[in-house]
């Protein structure tokens, strides 16, 4: 199983980069994992969203549906790649400490 | 060439070639159609307002009949043969074949004279000379050019064959997916053709004597003519190299085209269920099974559920097939 | 990773010459953004499949079983002797080529190995090899290879270079089907643990949970509500969508991807609203909360195991009937399989519109409909109030979808929705649309961002169809039925075509469907605002 190491921290992750344990998740977690999608400082926007990934995940043991993210959230789907270019199940869900979602997505 | 080679060479070709032609459609009949797999190549027939495309997605008997004759005489499929795209607004590559409907004109050309060479023959075998083999073979000498006069298909054959072989060495991905056994089935016919034409327009045999023999082989009482000749053994051996080998080579699509499922089944996949003689069971994951594992979740979230108050007690109750439930996997969150 | 994508302009240089080496020689090198990842070994234990281990394609050693020969060539003699398909496609090809430059993934790699022809011989020449007596006995001259490592490595790398999708077998001249000799190629690899994990994690999602995404329960029905609200806001219409609700006369299965994804969201939005309009009294199912079956991309006992539910959902909800949604793959198995595998269905009847009383003779056996046939007759029956000028913003294209296309002949139906609902429809060239229609290069379970490289290649010819129509009438939008099109054509065309979306044909159903008592609509279903309408044939 493959590992990565980021600001000093080893993760166990997945090919994809995925956190391998969505449980071994915190804030310093995520600001690691988003040096990966190219994110230095994660805004209060990033924040916003990551957090509220991580609380519907905790609920539901998924993502939202996508349009729900934005909406929920108030954010286009564009605003979203912008703020996570590989995209909202790929990039937010990454740093969130979600498993990255499959099938016809 | 003894003689008893002569009698003993045709014998064993035509003994592999119906024997193998056999043992090979019977090996393909024998082996099941689990399902149902047409290729639709038109609008299935579905509602009233809708036009079905009777042959190319058939529904009936009469259609499926239908289409396998479009592909078995005018080879409906290859006739398709398309540019990859839009080519004209130079947008998509175009990379392999110039050629679009030269390659089904080429096959067609090279099988419809075969079967009519073949037909033309006939008269060699059955006493009379049956009337279509005349027929035929006035029809293919209508143009009476030269002398002894040109039969078309012997030239037809020529060029197409000639065309079928330039093209595998002409085109360099041909080239290189074509394997040994792919020359040698051209080369079995040219030798076929090659003598053939020899036999007829340059150094001409006893045809007397040549009825004579082949039909003493129909009538399995067969005589070696006295003296047959090297163009005439020639011949004789080309053709039975190939009809010995043809069921055991690629050229047995001649039999097996017909048994094609993607074309020979009807687009009748929802209308008439199909039975697969060995319909495997396939256990899986039950109602219960899922329930039993969800219900909480499904209480919580005002969802219906079988028992409101605890496990189903038998996991199988509800037909599936599994036999123990899933391995234990980490508990979802 | 963020990913890093190839120049367009450097996958769109594609040579087409044979490299110097035969096709015999079967190494191939595994690099990255043209294969998949490997299957998790969870997800393998889990759904009792053998071999179960952690490794990658790149490895050097894949840690096969020791009898991993004899356990491929079993199985193949297995299949030869129970698909007529398999043994009959192993002996009749004759390599005219006719088939070569009609597979998208050969038009986009250059690679021979990626022309139907060739990709079968790979297979072609073990059965050679191991059940011919031409092969036994002059090996190489008859296209005879032994079986080693190395074919099956190639096996697993040109067998995940297939999308299925079927368009060789239309143009060859025996009806060879390229997708029955990848679909069993697929098998072996899975009797020895060679899987993907593309593939194989939405199975033991779909196996486990219900659906593909492994969404449960309760988020289903969070997923719904949340439809359920905007689409009030939308239309002031209040829906009801029950689920798991005995009694319903139609169990309504869609592809799980339609209540996650964008912009499939948009087409589940559509059917809720003809399904309202329409007076359906239907229910969706939280246990088969799938129409799509990845199982088919597995092997046919997989994809007999997923397609299992739908019927015995259907039997335990005790409804008459079951319509299906928008999806490519999920109706190859309905129209080809479902009723073979896991019927009779005699506990069901056959469909009947009880908004048009039309009965669906076509679907008399397996009493199963797909969505576009039943809001087809619909609109045929003038049952749907529609304003066309609704989708004025958008100049659309369609794209058929391999599955329904050439596994079903479902060519009208959409096209009689879309002329009804739009003002602009223009379609692609023929030779790129119905049967002749190209894939989208990232079926078949190969839609992943780490085969990026590859789909993009596969979706070339496609793109460049689209790229044809958007240059000749402005086609801003590609409508397609398929749940992997909805996917993987937006990457695909902003990749090739940029400024091209996509959209279902129900998403634009609903745009331009007068609901009763609807307020006055000022957005469309993606919530942008209608006043720009009337752009036209820009």
């Amino acid at each position: 199983m493959p590992t990565i190491e980021l600001n000093g921290h080893t993760y166990a992750v997945d090919e994809d980069g995925f956190l391998e344990d969505p449980m071994l998740w915190n804030e310093q977690v995520a600001a690691d994992l988003a040096t990966t999608e190219g994110i230095a400082n994660m805004t209060e926007d990033q924040w916003k969203l990551v957090n509220y990934l991580r609380h519907y995940y905790l609920e539901f043991g998924i993502a939202p549906m996508v349009r729900k993210l934005c909406k929920e959230n108030g954010f286009k789907l564009n605003q979203v790649y912008e703020m996570f270019p590989s995209g909202p199940a790929k990039g937010a869900c990454k740093v969130a400490g979600l498993p990255k979602p499959t099938g016809c997505v | 060439m003894p003689t008893v080679l002569l009698i003993a060479v045709p014998y064993v070709a035509a003994v592999l070639f119906l024997g193998g032609l056999a043992w090979r459609v019977w090996t393909w009949a024998a082996t099941p159609e689990p399902f149902r797999i047409p290729t639709t190549t038109g609008q299935q027939r579905s509602l009233a307002g809708i036009a079905p495309s009777r042959v190319e997605s058939p529904s009936t008997t009469a259609g499926v009949v239908g289409r396998m004759l479009l592909e078995g005489l005018l080879f409906r499929s290859l006739f398709r043969n398309v540019a990859s795209g839009p080519t004209a607004a130079g947008t998509c590559p175009d990379p392999v074949f110039l050629e679009r409907k030269a390659l089904w004109l080429g096959a067609m050309a090279f099988h419809w004279s075969l079967l009519v060479i073949v037909v033309r023959h006939l008269g060699l075998f059955v006493e009379p000379i049956p009337r279509v083999a005349s027929f035929v073979a006035s029809v293919d000498g209508f143009f009476q050019v030269g002398s002894p006069s040109w039969y078309a298909t012997d030239v037809i054959v020529i060029v197409a064959l000639g065309y079928l072989l330039f093209r595998r060495v002409r085109d360099p991905l041909l080239r290189y997916l074509t394997l040994p056994a792919d020359y040698l089935a051209l080369a079995v016919l040219i030798a076929v053709v090659g003598s053939g034409v020899v036999l007829r327009y340059v150094a001409r045999t006893d045809l007397i004597a040549v009825r004579q023999y082949t039909l003493g082989l129909a009538a399995l009482a067969p005589t070696a003519p006295a003296s047959p000749g090297a163009g005439f053994v020639l011949h004789l051996l080309s053709v039975s190299v190939l009809l010995a080998i043809l069921p055991f080579t690629k050229m047995v699509h001649a039999a097996g085209m017909w048994l094609s499922p993607t074309r020979n089944q009807a687009n009748d996949g929802r209308r008439r269920r199909h039975v697969n003689p060995w319909n495997a069971p396939a256990p899986f994951h039950t109602y219960e099974e899922w329930e039993d594992e969800f219900r909480e979740k499904l209480q919580a979230a005002g969802l219906p559920i079988e028992r409101e108050d605890g496990r189903f007690q038998n996991p199988q109750a509800g037909g599936g097939e599994r036999g123990a439930p899933p391995a234990a996997q980490a508990p979802l969150t | 990773m963020a990913q890093q994508k190839p120049d367009p302009a450097q996958l769109a240089a594609v040579e087409y010459i044979p490299p110097r080496r035969g096709w015999r020689d079967p190494r191939v090198e595994f690099r990255k953004g043209t294969y998949n990842h490997a299957a998790a070994r969870r997800h393998l234990e889990y759904l009792g499949l053998p071999n179960p281990r952690d490794w990658q394609p790149s490895d050097a050693d894949w840690q096969l079983p020791a009898n991993w020969k004899q356990i491929i060539l079993d199985g193949m003699k297995d299949r030869l002797e129970r698909y007529r398909s398999f043994r009959l496609f192993m002996d009749i090809c004759v390599r005219c080529g006719a088939c070569a430059d009609k597979c998208h993934f050969y038009l986009g790699s250059g690679d021979p190995k990626n022309t139907p022809v060739l990709r079968a011989e790979l297979i072609r020449s073990v059965y050679r090899r191991y059940f011919t007596a031409a092969g036994r006995l002059f090996g190489p001259l008859a296209g005879a290879r032994d079986l080693t490592e190395d074919v099956l490595k190639e096996w697993f790398y040109y067998f995940h270079q297939c999308t299925e999708c079927r368009r060789c077998s239309v143009f060859c001249p025996f009806g060879i089907d390229t997708a029955e000799i990848t679909m069993i190629g697929r098998e072996l690899l899975n009797l020895v643990g060679c899987n993907i994990q593309w593939i194989i994690e939405p199975v033991a999602n779909c196996d486990r949970v219900g659906n593909h995404l492994g969404i449960q329960p309760h988020g289903f029905k969070d997923s719904l509500d949340f439809a359920a609200d905007e689409l009030e806001e939308l239309t002031g219409i209040r829906v009801e969508i029950p689920i798991n609700r005995k009694g319903a006369e139609v169990l309504f299965v869609v592809p799980s991807a339609d209540y996650f994804g964008l912009p499939h969201y948009f087409t589940l939005l559509g059917y809720l609203m003809m399904l309202h309009e329409a007076g359906i009294d239907y229910t969706f199912s939280a246990y088969a909360s799938e129409g799509g079956n990845f199982g088919l991309f597995a092997s046919h006992e997989m994809t007999k195991r997923l397609n299992a539910k739908m019927y015995a959902e259907a039997k335990r909800l005790g409804v008459k009937w079951i319509l299906g949604g928008e999806c490519g793959h999920m109706w190859r198995v309905v129209h080809q399989y479902m009723g073979t595998m896991n019927g009779p269905a005699d506990f069901l009847e056959v469909p009947v519109s009880p908004a048009t009383g039309t009965r669906f003779d076509h679907a008399s056996s397996t009493k199963m409909l797909h969505v576009c046939e039943f809001t087809a007759d619909l609109i045929a029956h003038g049952k749907l109030a529609l304003d066309p000028s609704r989708n004025d913003h958008w100049n659309v294209t369609f794209h058929d979808s391999c599955n329904p296309a050439r596994g079903m002949g479902l060519y009208e139906e959409p096209r009689l929705i879309l002329r009804r609902v739009l003002n602009h429809f223009h379609e692609m060239p023929e030779e790129t649309i119905r049967e002749r229609t190209l894939c989208c290069g990232s079926g078949a379970g190969l839609g992943t961002d780490e085969n990026f490289e590859m789909r993009m290649r596969g979706g070339r010819p496609r793109a460049m169809a689209v790229n044809y129509v958007r240059k000749r009438h402005g086609t801003n939008c590609v409508a397609c039925i398929c749940a992997v099109d909805k996917a993987t054509l937006p990457p695909l065309l902003e990749y090739w075509v940029p400024g091209v979306e996509v959209a279902g044909v129900h998403e634009l159903l609903g745009n331009a469907l007068v609901m009763k008592g609807e307020h006055p609509r000022t957005t469309d279903l993606r919530g942008e605002p209608l006043e720009g309408m009337g752009g036209g044939d820009a």
